[in-house]
């Protein structure tokens, strides 16, 4: 029977668990996709530097690394764990405040098709008929709410790296357990193959909502028909809520843990022993970020290959780790499997969505960027030219040198990213030490971001 | 998008040209370590300064203690690319070693060593042992010297008792310790029913440790190492050894193992040495997790937890004859725990 292994005379089976990451992704796609309509339309209202801030402050907790969450909450989901459901709660609320700005971000780049005056003629002039309201109701949104609560549902059902960290009980740590636990490699993505189908089920379903889209190319990421579509937040809610969150799931946690590394980096600065972790971390992140960014540019002009490979990006690390291991594993790439390769593929392939999403953030052609170029002048060169791609690629790095999932199965000996050591140095609880170490690791890839920003602007500059 | 191709190019030339040189490069004494990272890193790196051999490790996750490399080691059998395995405790090795993974080897080291606590054959040999203990917070529970599992896990309510998931590290070894005294069937039994009564499965020894240093649960199995993590943090804990019936203890050992297949076999045996001297197993006894040594070593040299330890150690049952226990209580629990 699918989804159930037979070890020794015994069945096993993750039914619970999968039923358990519905039933949560179900929550937090619908939280993401109520909150991120208005959040969407209050943010395209916005202009200048305001605009700029409150797009981080928006962003910041799909960019805070779980594990620094985690580790910063430790104390307070410990105390939770007495009643289950306040457990599961905190783990719902977090995991919905990181990946509410995926859905914020995906309206504003996939806006409804009718504008805000038409809305209200149909509301004057339509029929009585319920079923008519209904399906207009349905889709004036357009695609977005349906891309974003197809993404959100995804990356939500197939977290791994909160989960593990708060002992929360999913598919991913069964299958994780299962395969760290002995299981031969075919046995453990059998276990995986109804949290697949059910993950293939829902990206077909955005692909579908993405149809009359993709009809509509120029608009998407061109110049929406209309900017909000739904009524937008009273800008002191979206304030608050954007504010709450950036606090909840980024800064707190961030002040937690510096608050306790005051006294650690004079521990960790006489005997520091995360550079080679460090390295390998960087290494890997950018060497990923460059092949997702070649996937990426590869990929102009096609759909459907992109569109596969996205989505088995989309499958989630554990996943996508495991299918990379199995193939390193086969007689063919084994001389292969104990190099950096099965991990910077595999890191790639999880990046590859994001590159395509960027790529589509990143216009090749616009008046702007034509006008800059004919110029000459450098700060417009910088701002639509290189800026735009400087930052598309550092935001794969950041992404790519955050991972644990994929690291913690496909580092080769010598090579062991940084997270992965944190990730299990974080299970002897907080420490002065163990905040500098964080600290110090998430630096690194600031300070590197930074020097690969000075040196583009200063050839951009030199031009 | 063509002015960006030559930066592109050249970054990923440089990636390029550093796999070729990091594969090229002569391959360091590959140590696959189960023991905790940050005890096991300092002896290794002074291994490194004292034998001038690099060593490059792979450390286990903390969740799947010992059972993850175990498991990698069986994978590689064919192609070993690990050379030395530390492991945090011994029962995995009577398995290992049954399947030709590892290399007898009989140094100087292994002479040290009592024979309860190493394959007479040398191809695994333990030294510095930790203890299975009760960790009682104090503020909600009074310790309770010579307490026999059987009142720890007594009650209808277990939802404030704590212990780690069987499948993986040291209670996996409290498992199978439990199957050779009473038999598979009682012991199935048990465990269905302390979970049916609400008991507190952490993750790790060290999620039990955290559970009862912050007040969630009052009580729990652990290891003493874990303990005195708890105690170097200030937390209102105690402890007593976990005793079976009969008052047997459970004192579990590292393990050291030169993995058959090995092409560094001279620095994989100055490795083993240098893990089963007086030296190593002072600095462990001496380090924050207090281990207990093996061999002979100068009582004075010890800390007065230790001390009090090996005397508990004294009444600890033999691992070396649980090899067949542990095979039939981990298929089992392979099955159970992914229910």
């Amino acid at each position: 029977m699918p989804g159930v292994v037979e070890s020794g005379d015994a069945a096993v089976s993750i039914g619970p668990q999968t039923a358990l990451a519905l039933v949560r992704a179900l929550i937090v796609a619908s939280t993401a996709i109520v909150v991120s309509g208005p959040l969407a339309a209050w943010l395209g209202g916005l202009r200048g530097r305001g605009r700029v801030v409150a797009w981080a402050l928006a962003c910041a907790p799909f960019l805070t690394p779980a594990l620094l969450v985690s580790y910063a909450f430790t104390k307070f989901a410990l105390a939770l764990v007495a009643s289950p459901w306040s457990h599961d709660a905190l783990y719902v609320v977090v995991l919905a405040m990181k990946l509410t700005p995926v859905a914020v971000l995906i309206r504003a780049m996939v806006p409804p098709p009718i504008s805000d005056e038409a809305r209200h003629a149909f509301r004057l002039f339509a029929s009585g008929s319920r079923w008519i309201r209904a399906r207009f109701a349905l889709r004036a949104p357009g695609a977005g709410p349906w891309v974003a609560a197809g993404l959100v549902f995804i990356l939500a059902f197939s977290d791994f790296e909160l989960a593990s960290l708060w002992s929360v009980r999913t598919w991913t740590v069964a299958i994780f357990d299962a395969q760290a636990g002995g299981f031969a490699l075919g046995d453990t993505l059998r276990l995986a193959v109804w949290p697949v189908v059910v993950e293939i089920g829902v990206l077909a379903l955005v692909a579908w909502a993405l149809r009359p889209a993709a009809k509509l190319a120029p608009r998407v990421g061109g110049t929406p028909i209309s900017t909000t579509g739904t009524h937008a937040l009273p800008g002191v809610f979206a304030r608050a809520y954007v504010a709450g969150a950036a606090a909840f799931v980024c800064f707190v946690p961030m002040a937690i843990v510096a608050g306790q590394a005051t006294t650690g980096f004079r521990a960790i600065a006489g005997n520091f022993v995360l550079g080679r972790e460090i390295g390998a971390s960087l290494f890997f992140a950018l060497g990923a970020a460059c092949i997702a960014s070649a996937g990426g540019w590869v990929s102009r002009g096609k759909i459907v290959l992109p569109a596969l490979f996205a989505g088995f990006g989309l499958l989630g690390a554990l996943v996508v780790s495991l299918l990379v291991l199995s193939f390193f594993q086969t007689p063919i790439l084994r001389a292969a499997y104990d190099s950096p390769v099965p991990l910077l593929l595999a890191l790639g392939v999880l990046l590859f969505p994001l590159a395509l999403l960027l790529r589509t953030l990143v216009p090749e052609r616009s008046p702007a960027l034509h006008i800059a170029r004919q110029t000459g002048d450098a700060g417009l060169y910088w701002h639509f030219e290189i800026g735009p791609r400087v930052a598309a690629f550092a935001l794969l790095f950041y992404v790519a040198y955050f991972d644990f999932t994929a690291g913690s199965i496909l580092a080769p000996v010598g090579l062991t990213p940084v997270f992965v050591r944190l990730h299990n140095l974080a299970h002897y609880g907080q420490t002065s030490v163990l905040s500098a170490m964080l600290l110090a690791a998430f630096l690194a890839p600031l300070a590197t971001l930074l020097i690969v920003i000075a040196g583009a602007r200063l050839v951009a500059r030199g031009r | 998008m063509r002015r960006l191709f030559v930066p592109a190019a050249a970054v990923l030339a440089l990636i390029a040209v550093w796999a070729i040189y990091w594969l090229g490069m002569p391959r360091e004494l590959v140590v696959y370590c189960a023991h905790d990272s940050i005890y096991a890193e300092r002896i290794l790196r002074d291994f490194e300064r004292e034998s001038g051999v690099r060593v490059a490790i792979r450390y286990d996750t903390e969740a799947t203690k010992s059972l993850g490399l175990v498991e990698l080691l069986l994978r590689e059998r064919e192609r070993p690319r690990c050379d030395v395995f530390w492991n945090n405790e011994m029962l995995a090795m009577l398995d290992l070693a049954e399947r030709g993974v590892f290399e007898p080897y009989r140094g100087p080291g292994f002479a040290r060593i009592p024979t309860r606590f190493k394959d007479v054959d040398g191809r695994w040999t333990g030294f510095s042992a930790r203890m299975r203990v009760v960790i009682f917070n104090t503020q909600k529970q009074q310790r309770q010297p010579g307490m026999p599992m059987d009142a720890v896990f007594a009650g209808d309510d277990l939802s404030r008792v704590a212990m780690a998931k069987p499948l993986y590290g040291t209670t996996l070894t409290q498992y199978c310790a439990l199957w050779d005294f009473w038999g598979g069937g009682k012991l199935q039994a048990w465990h269905r029913d302390i979970r049916r009564r609400g008991l507190r499965e952490a993750a790790g020894n060290a999620g039990v440790k955290d559970l009862v240093a912050e007040g969630v649960c009052e009580i729990g199995i652990t290891d003493t190492d874990d303990f005195f993590e708890a105690t170097n943090a200030g937390k209102p804990v105690a402890m007593e050894p976990l005793r079976l019936e009969g008052g047997a203890t459970i004192c579990i050992p590292n393990a050291v193992a030169i993995v058959h297949g090995t092409k560094r076999i001279e620095d994989a045996r100055k490795l083993v040495d240098f893990l089963l001297s007086e030296e190593t197993e002072l600095a462990l006894a001496n380090s924050r997790s207090r281990q207990i040594p093996l061999g002979p070593v100068p009582a004075e040299r010890l800390p007065a937890e230790v001390r009090e330890l090996a005397e508990w150690a004294r009444d600890s049952i033999d691992l070396t004859r649980l090899g067949a226990s542990r095979e039939s209580c981990l298929a089992w629990l392979k099955a159970e725990t992914l229910r």
